[in-house]
């Protein structure tokens, strides 16, 4: 108990500005802006472990790809200046007004594949697709470009969602911030907070009425509800160092990727037009034919060896940032579920139950 | 010898047979029951023991020129003695699969192996790793563009198979000596514009790599990082 009451008394002033400025935000002369969570990426892993090396999937680059890519996703969504805040959540909760989840389906150096859903607290679906772009490296004057080789793919995301959001009327915009703040309350307080939303045959929620405006309840959920953003705003800095980290080995292996791939589609198609100047079973056909098969093997196993590399630099930043988000134990996933237990147990205090 | 080639020719049949995906055929002498020998290792080529192209290429044409006159023989047509290499039918071919079986190893001097129990990693000096998966089945596949591969057991034996476009293929077989200390590398080369393959014997010795000073890792960044290891006075790694 104690143990709360410190907690709780650290974080107080800090949580109480934030609660201001969200207010303040709030202020009903401004157009209502919406939240986004960007849930990181399920890295699309094949359970098979044989299927790895005819994907060509190395396990440990997608999993920091999976937390990498949906900060490629915010930066865009930021810099549309449509939404409130953006932010990388750990999990799927419904924490924000709209929440985007993706998995990686291919990801090479050359092409990129991401299955994208988009749902407002609602449960309505703004986007379930397949978005997929073939890596861009050269600018329309045909120099190299410095910027993300898949900006287009994160541009027609954010483009989709801005064109669904563009639909609703500040007041549909109004109702999903509500529901947004009371799921989240069915959540921490389900016996005090399920009477006011009601979900359809078709998951799609309703409020069925409002608590009343000074109602300590709400406020009390609210609070928390501005503690767990303090929590993912400060998980949220700790990718942002991690992208820094990433994104050069990221970067260059993704190039030494892509450059493979493109070597060995051009060889297909070299192959099909050229026929063989050897006679078969001469020795020039035989050491062509193993002289294909050596490139391919070789490169194959410089691409492994890359992504062992890529492993050796990324590896101890990504443990690094699991390890020091919070001060909790377990990965960033279990302290989420640790963070909102303590809520929870705060709410019980603050009601003077038993924790 | 002469049992070490036909288990040979039978286990490319049945290898072959595998790759191109048909029901095996009866008659073909399947891979024995795995006895998973030690390779692990450093090993380094031993000049002294390997095949001399030229005794072997000639002792291939004598075995030809034999089948032939058996042959003849039974038809009934003449004998001739001293016939040479030009006059053996496809014989500029066997000159090119020996000279391909000598191209391919002969850089190959030294074979670093790291092995479990279910995975094999054979490092080779000058070319590609030979690596194989010992998983459920025991000759699974592998394929790309450029051609299929198939490795598995065959008894104490370890078999690496490469199938190529153009009617070539590739065989490997690694045999551990009586007491572990050579290691014999079998590589034959299967040509389908000549009915009998041809094969080149390496003989490898094993011997120990001595600790490096250098521990290194490979980094995208800044390429193969190494850092200089400290011993203790016993010469034990810290």
């Amino acid at each position: 108990m104690s143990f709360l009451a410190r907690r709780v008394g650290g974080i107080g002033s800090l949580c109480f500005s934030l609660f201001f400025s969200i207010h303040l935000l709030a202020a009903p002369s401004l157009e209502p802006r919406l939240s986004i969570g960007v849930v990181e990426f399920d890295p699309g892993i094949p359970n098979d472990a044989t299927l790895h090396r005819a994907q060509g999937v190395f396990p440990i680059i997608r999993k920091a790809e999976a937390r990498y890519l949906p900060y490629l996703l915010r930066q865009q969504l930021v810099a549309d200046e449509r939404w409130g805040v953006v932010r990388i959540m750990p999990s799927n909760y419904q924490a924000a007004d709209v929440l985007v989840q993706g998995v990686i389906k291919q990801s090479n150096g050359q092409v990129l594949g991401l299955q994208i859903l988009a749902q407002d607290s609602t449960g309505r679906v703004w986007i379930d697709k397949m978005y997929s772009a073939k890596a861009v490296v050269l600018d329309e004057a045909g120099e190299r470009q410095r910027r993300e080789p898949f900006l287009a793919i994160y541009r027609q995301i954010a483009a989709d969602l801005a064109a669904v959001d563009a639909l609703l009327s500040p007041q549909l915009r109004r109702n999903i911030s509500t529901v947004s703040t009371l799921r989240y309350g069915v959540d921490m307080l389900p016996e005090f907070f399920s009477e006011y939303l009601q979900a359809d045959e078709s998951g799609l929620f309703a409020v069925t009425r409002l608590p009343a405006e000074d109602d300590p309840m709400l406020a009390r959920i609210e609070r928390m509800q501005a503690y767990e953003y303090l929590f993912i705003d400060t998980a949220d800095e700790q990718y942002q160092s991690l992208q820094a980290d990433v994104q050069k080995a990221y970067d260059l292996w993704r190039e030494y990727s892509r450059a493979q791939i493109l070597y060995i589609d051009d060889f297909k198609r070299r192959a099909a037009l050229k026929k063989s100047e050897y006679r078969r079973g001469s020795f020039g056909a035989m050491t062509q034919s193993y002289g294909d098969y050596q490139w391919f093997r070789t490169q194959e196993q410089n691409q492994m060896e890359l992504a062992l590399g890529f492993d050796n630099e990324v590896l101890p930043t990504v443990m690094k940032l699991q390890d020091r988000v919070v001060t909790l134990d377990g990965n960033l996933q279990t302290q989420y579920l640790q963070w909102r237990d303590i809520l929870r147990s705060m709410l019980e205090l603050e009601r003077g139950g038993e924790p | 010898m002469r049992v070490a080639f036909w288990r040979s020719v039978a286990f490319g049949a049945l290898i072959a047979i595998l790759l191109s995906g048909c029901q095996a055929k009866s008659g073909v002498e399947a891979p024995r029951k795995p006895l998973r020998a030690d390779f692990s290792g450093s090993w380094e080529m031993d000049y002294s023991l390997n095949d001399s192209l030229e005794g072997k290429l000639d002792q291939y044409f004598y075995t030809m020129r034999r089948q032939m006159q058996r042959q003849s023989s039974n038809a009934g047509a003449d004998r001739r003695q001293g016939q040479g290499y030009a006059q053996m039918p496809n014989a500029n071919t066997v000159v090119a699969m020996a000279r391909f079986a000598d191209q391919i190893t002969r850089a190959t001097t030294t074979l670093d192996i790291e092995q479990t129990y279910n995975h094999i990693n054979v490092e080779r000096e000058d070319s590609f790793a030979l690596a194989c998966e010992f998983g459920k089945n025991e000759f699974d596949p592998y394929e790309n563009l450029f051609g299929k591969e198939v490795c598995g057991w065959d008894g104490h034996q370890l078999v690496f198979h490469l199938n190529l476009p153009g009617g070539v293929a590739i065989q490997h077989r690694l045999t551990l000596g009586p007491k572990g200390k050579k290691l014999n590398v079998a590589t034959t080369i299967y040509n389908d514009q000549v009915a009998r393959p041809f094969t080149l014997n390496r003989v490898y010795m094993h011997f120990e790599r001595l600790p490096s000073d250098f521990k290194c890792k490979q980094t995208v960044t800044k390429g193969k990082v190494c850092s200089l290891v400290s011993r203790d006075t016993a010469g034990v790694q810290r």
